[in-house]
């Protein structure tokens, strides 16, 4: 029960139609990275460890390289954030730049070891999926899709793709928070 | 890595005269595996197999995550159980998410079905009738609403299967009556296969009470 009511509090933070929170994060190749920076594009956040098996299917034989190739443009940036704790599964920036090597990752991965920022977010699970519109609104929060290592339960949907779509083409995203699924993020406490 | 989670399996054949599948699980400790609904992360632990319709499961317990993420799922020892057709010799596979608080591994177990030695069968037939005994609810468009009878040394966990959430005030216990509300979260309706499971700890006696929707 509390960790329900934790969980409504935390949602709070991040609500779906209110100005997504800003953050600065390092990169693990050093750069500094803000999403403020980016006020006019939209940006996609994705939740990240290379160490849970959600991840590694997503990225190995799943849609997530297809996904960044389809959406990331001109006017559409992709930021991976890992929030997982030092010591904990994929927090070693070793890790996430072997990740980076052997799934062929073409944008930053941002460390937020104090989970910050995951919190703001409340992110939950790797993967999980953010929208900002170029506004700075927070247009999505939630699952990449309704396929768990790839096995999907009906019809495939990729909520992802959905909602960039109904965006390029000024419609309400259909579905905003649908639930994510993957590992827990790895916070500290 | 296996043997985090270590797997017997059976098939027994109840006095309902079910032909049932039996995983009896032992996990490491400090490791725990997943309810049907895992919760806010995780993956539901599934047995299956020609023989096996689907996975009757165990009462869950609660486990918070760092980052107050809640999960529902088991520790230690456990049984699960496939509904179906089983009989000694078929083929099943048990596969599971197992996760402590630094770290996730899948894993899954593939075997042929023992009999049930004789001296275990009255225990799983317990077992498994808790599993199932369920009481049917009426629902409103918008959830569910649940009373029961508490005391003040009454403690109640409940787990849901659907996307739902609790109205109304953390369940302090008091004398007389626990009501407990639920509503639809989001746009998803509830299936008639939806239920809550509810653990009420009544002066160190537990009771487990199982609700299902119905239409």
């Amino acid at each position: 029960m509390w960790g329900l009511l934790l969980g409504a509090a935390m949602a709070l933070a991040s609500e779906i139609g209110a100005e997504a929170p800003d953050f600065s994060l390092t990169s693990i190749t050093g750069q500094t990275v803000k999403l403020s920076d980016y006020r006019g594009k939209t940006v996609i956040l994705e939740w990240f460890n290379p160490g849970c098996p959600f991840v590694k299917y997503a990225h190995g034989e799943g849609v997530m390289r297809e996904q960044a190739a389809k959406w990331v443009g001109d006017d559409t940036v992709w930021l991976a954030i890992n929030s997982g704790a030092p010591g904990k599964q994929g927090a070693d920036p070793e890790e996430n730049r072997a990740a980076v090597e052997k799934w062929q990752i073409s944008y930053p991965i941002l460390m937020d070891p104090t989970g910050e920022v995951g919190q703001s977010y409340a992110a939950k699970t790797t993967p999980q999926m953010a929208i900002v519109n170029p506004e700075g609104v927070l247009v999505f929060n939630g699952a990449l899709d309704n396929a768990p290592m790839g096995k999907k339960k009906g019809d495939p949907l990729s909520h992802l793709s959905n909602s960039l779509e109904a965006l390029r083409s000024g419609q309400p995203v259909p579905n905003a928070s649908p639930k994510p699924y993957g590992c827990s993020v790895k916070y500290a406490k | 890595m296996e043997t985090l989670v270590q797997v017997a399996l059976f098939a027994v054949t109840l006095s309902t005269g079910e032909h049932a599948a039996v995983a009896q699980i032992d996990i490491e400790d400090g490791w725990h595996i997943y309810w049907e609904n895992p919760g806010e992360s995780g993956y539901p632990t599934e047995l299956a197999g020609d023989c096996v319709l689907k996975t009757v499961y165990a009462p869950p317990h609660r486990f918070m995550m760092p980052g107050d993420i809640l999960n529902y799922g088991y520790e230690g020892a456990v049984r699960l159980f496939g509904s179906g057709h089983c009989l000694p010799g078929d083929e099943v596979t048990l596969s599971w998410l197992s996760c402590r608080e630094d770290t996730c591994i899948p894993g899954e177990y593939h075997g042929s079905l023992q009999e049930l030695p004789a001296d275990r069968i009255s225990a799983v037939e317990e077992e498994w009738a808790h599993n199932t005994r369920a009481k049917a609810i009426s629902r409103t468009d918008t959830g569910w609403a649940i009373s029961l009878k508490t005391s003040r040394h009454s403690t109640i966990e409940y787990f849901p299967t659907a996307q739902i959430e609790a109205q109304g005030p953390d369940p302090v216990i008091s004398a007389g009556i626990w009501r407990q509300k639920w509503t639809l979260k989001g746009e998803i309706p509830i299936a008639q296969s939806e239920k809550v499971v509810v653990r009420l700890q009544n002066r160190g006696k537990e009771e487990i009470l199982i609700y299902t929707a119905e239409e």
